[in-house]
């Protein structure tokens, strides 16, 4: 071999990174329809695909008394039109080389088609119908009743779902993110084809709605085919009532959902969070990501790491229009449940009263911003983005200042975040778990209510016997 | 046609590699595929290649135990791992300026594993943790090792990944170290690097943390006998679930073969999707079924084709056979109408790129391709092949390995009395 031998690496330390490279976030096209209706389109012509968003302001957030509303409505979209059944409508789509799919969130509603760009008109021609005339076929309506009464019979199941239930009681009292999203047994019996017709009317409007297309087509080929598709689409006056934000209760609160025979317990500790929109976001959430929002944040070393609680303890904002939920939670042993409650209230007291180290904090900022770029990489991830950037009303350079903010943040920053955001005084803590153990070791966090799955309140003493 | 660009190179110790660069975003995906997987387990060390994976993560000569995913987080990354009857493939996905962090962590652990007999019995307990939670304690989570051993007795397809938990309990420390030296070496793997990379000096450094890296020569493989022809084999299996199901394995061609690429398209017409068949069938029309589907399973010698349904309330185990039996029946007799034929290219060519569309995912498909087919170039060829396939092909197909008689067939039936997650004595 007359090639000289490489090197032999230094193995002992990790290798150090490269400069890190300045995260761009793709440049994008926006324009208007003749009616108003916004356009928007980030080409990336890779591969022949292509995803098209109709995304509707407001969702769950306008249910009213009618939970489930938004989520059983825009599932339904797809379900029916004057011209195509539901049958019809997978089929066009599927045969085309794609798929079709509607959902609700909070702030939210979105019909949208991923296709082969060659069939993209015909795609369009069918999101266009979908979102414009759908007909809430009885037949369909009922079969998605069914399933939807089905889907939350088997969420009252599962102890972390009857915990997140609670918690978005206990924590909005009488604002609209008190109630689930999918609904309850009663509200989804009582929802009728006329409520969704309204619902739809009032939602789906140019106005309220903009296009989002990813992928392989070009801007100028988008407006022609949105123009001839939704250029004729009317605005609707929306007089929505106003709806007052969301306040904290003052009180501590302890509720506990009964599951007699449970081996664990489901925590979810927390209080009213902040809106997407708030200037503290990025320092909040970066804060939150020190606390418990990745593997090495203090939550998870506490309660995994150094007491072995839980598998994982976790902790995030859920920032929406409205000021969404902070929660801390994790899935523990029955025995260690006001232990591990304990260390949560420790742990928020801690990041109130002590500025961060160094080492933790350049710790989390690599984290973040190492992740960012990763967040970003898929067309479908990036599509993700810019929806935010509509919904919110962000700036459209948000994003390509988010990494060089995240590191200009201090400790003082952080310590600050946590006083605002964070509370021990007012939190409510929800556990779902055996009732009578859970009743006598959560009292020494305040007056201890206890619940049916079914959600209503069990009184005074044990009900439910604590069997082994 | 586009086109997924690629590098290829060998080092000298016989590692194979493929560097694909994609600027969309400052990200790499380090991806390397070991040709070993449940195949190559010998009688009496079922689930090693599986377990082996878990041990990957234990710690290497200069990356201490637990060390590995706490230096992929701090660089924002994150990595995973997954075994299957042909290979174990590892994958680590950082910012673009980490990439060296990334082949130190994955070169360590081929070079220089450390394997302590408190490793192995941490990692022997997560395993057996990992089957209950997978396998017994799921409704039907046992009918994939029923028709690996009923559709492939004496085969080494004919046990499954995660193995049998009397050989993990009785894994030795000689027992694994063999295991590694054998089957973990550069000439049995195949590296591939995606993202925004440099080409060329991502090949100078994946010669700096690889090329040394002994070679190790062809491991000893089990000898995969000829299969006997299948009849039809039947069983019914009394289990914790709540409501009938029906599962029907059929033996496919290795997916090399020309025949396989048929019998995927058939899977997509009769059990792919809500406009599918069995679906239109099962689930809308007649509403026995909640799900009714089918897929296929590639792999390196004869794969298997599944086609499930689970009932509705008050529906029987004997109607969905029934209904699956009168679409694969249609299939066999009735010629593919053109039309469906056009939808089937089109989906399948769908598919076929909403599965190229993360680096991860290209990164994947790269690999597979480098080890098994020794021809990268596959991730943009094969799409071709899929729509050369015309009727008569699916038809005859069809005829060969989807005619009556030749599969297994399990009925899940409800017992509120079988035990759950206790049945490793009966292995």
């Amino acid at each position: 071999m007359t090639t000289p031998a490489p090197a032999f690496p230094d193995r002992t330390t990790p290798p150090a990174p490269g400069v890190p490279k300045d995260v761009s976030f793709p440049d994008y096209f926006e324009d208007v329809l003749s009616n108003g209706m916004k356009v928007i389109v980030y080409e990336r012509n890779d591969l022949p695909m292509v995803t098209v968003s109709l995304v509707a302001r407001g969702g769950a957030f306008h249910d009213g008394a009618s939970y489930g509303l938004a989520s059983m409505m825009t599932e339904l979209l797809t379900k029916g039109t004057p011209t195509r059944t539901a049958v019809q409508i997978v089929e066009d789509i599927e045969s085309l080389g794609g798929s079709i799919g509607a959902n609700a969130g909070w702030d939210s509603m979105n019909a949208g088609v991923t296709i082969l760009s060659r069939n993209l008109e015909k795609a369009m021609d069918v999101l266009a119908e979908v979102a414009r005339m759908p007909s809430f076929p009885a037949e369909e309506l009922e079969r998605a009743r069914e399933q939807r009464l089905a889907h939350i019979l088997q969420r009252k199941a599962s102890p972390n779902a009857l915990a997140s239930i609670q918690f978005s009681r206990a924590v909005y009292g009488s604002h609209p993110y008190a109630h689930p999203l999918e609904g309850t047994e009663e509200s989804i019996r009582a929802l009728t084809g006329d409520l969704f017709a309204e619902h739809h009317r009032r939602l789906f409007s140019p106005n309220n709605t903009f296009l989002l297309a990813v992928g392989d087509i070009a801007p100028r080929a988008m407006m022609d085919m949105a123009e001839r598709l939704f250029g004729d689409w009317q605005p609707v006056a929306s007089a929505w009532p106003a709806i007052a934000a969301p306040h904290d209760d003052a009180r501590r609160m302890v509720h506990v959902v009964d599951r007699p025979n449970a081996v664990q317990s489901a925590i979810i500790v927390g209080h009213i969070g902040i809106e997407r929109k708030s200037p503290d976001y990025i320092t909040a959430t970066l804060m939150n990501t020190l606390f418990g929002g990745y593997f090495g944040s203090r939550l998870n070393l506490n309660l995994r790491e150094a007491r072995g609680y839980t598998y994982g303890a976790h902790s995030r904002f859920d920032a929406r229009i409205h000021a969404g939920p902070f929660s801390a939670g994790a899935d523990v042993r029955n025995e260690v449940t006001d232990a591990a409650i304990e260390e949560i209230i420790l742990e928020i007291e801690r990041i109130r009263s002590t500025p961060v180290g160094d080492e933790e904090l350049a710790n989390v900022k690599s984290y973040v911003t190492g992740n960012f770029p990763i967040q970003i990489e898929t067309p479908l991830q990036v599509a993700q983005r810019i929806i935010s950037l509509e919904l919110f009303g962000l700036e459209k350079t948000y994003y390509n200042t988010y990494n060089s903010r995240v590191m200009a943040v201090t400790a003082a920053d952080i310590q600050a975040a946590a006083q605002s955001h964070l509370h021990t005084d007012r939190l409510k803590i929800v556990a779902a778990g055996r009732g009578a153990l859970l009743r006598d070791t959560l009292v020494r966090f305040g007056a201890v209510e206890v619940y049916s799955p079914d959600g209503d309140l069990i009184p005074t003493v044990e009900t439910t016997p604590d069997t082994p | 046609m586009r086109t997924i660009g690629y590098t290829s190179l060998v080092l000298r110790n016989g590692l194979r590699v493929a560097l694909h660069r994609n600027t969309a975003a400052p990200v790499v995906c380090i991806n390397i595929a070991y040709n070993v997987g449940s195949k190559d387990e010998a009688q009496g060390k079922t689930g090693f290649a599986h377990l082996f994976e878990h041990l990957m993560f234990d710690g290497s000569a200069n990356i201490p135990r637990g060390v590995f995913d706490r230096h992929c987080e701090l660089a924002g990354g994150y990595n995973n791992a997954y075994t299957n009857e042909d290979k174990t493939n590892y994958y680590i996905v950082l910012p673009s300026n980490q990439l060296e962090l990334g082949l130190w962590l994955e070169s360590d652990r081929l070079l220089q594993l450390l394997l302590t007999p408190e490793g192995l019995e941490t990692q022997r307990s997560v395993v057996m943790e990992e089957k209950r939670q997978r396998v017994d304690n799921q409704p039907y989570g046992t009918y994939d090792t029923k028709l690996s051993e009923l559709l492939f007795p004496g085969h080494p397809y004919g046990h499954p990944v995660i193995g049998s938990m009397d050989d993990i309990a009785s894994a030795s420390m000689e027992d694994v170290t063999a295991f590694h030296s054998a089957f973990y070496r550069p000439d049995n793997a195949a590296l591939v690097i995606a993202g925004d990379i440099d080409v060329d000096a991502t090949a100078a450094l994946v010669e700096r943390w690889f090329g040394q890296i002994p070679a190790g020569g062809p491991p000893s493989r089990p000898v995969a006998p000829a299969l006997a022809p299948l009849g039809e084999v039947r069983e019914v299996v009394r289990d914790v679930v709540p409501l009938p199901g029906v599962f029907i394995g059929y033996r496919v061609p290795p997916e090399r073969e020309r025949a396989f690429i048929a019998m995927d398209l058939l899977s997509d017409i009769l059990g792919n999707g809500e406009s599918s068949r069995l679906h239109r069938a099962l689930v809308y029309d007649q509403q026995i079924a909640s799900q009714a589907s089918v897929y296929v399973d590639p792999r390196q010698h004869p794969g298997i084709l599944v086609v499930y349904a689970l009932a509705n309330q008050g529906r029987s185990a004997e109607e969905l056979e029934h209904s699956i039996d009168t679409e694969i029946a249609k299939l066999l007799e009735t010629p593919l109408p053109a039309a469906e034929l056009e939808k089937t290219r089109n989906r399948v060519e769908g598919f076929y790129f909403q599965n190229l569309l993360s680096l991860s995912s290209r990164a994947d498909r790269l690999a597979h391709h480098t080890l098994f087919d020794n021809d990268p170039d596959l991730v943009n060829t094969l799409l071709s092949q899929y729509l050369d396939v015309g009727v008569a092909e699916l038809r005859d197909t069809a005829e060969a390995w989807l005619r009556p008689g030749h599969r297994v067939v399990l009925h899940y039936l409800p017992d509120g009395n079988a035990p759950v997650g206790d049945d490793e004595a009966e292995e």
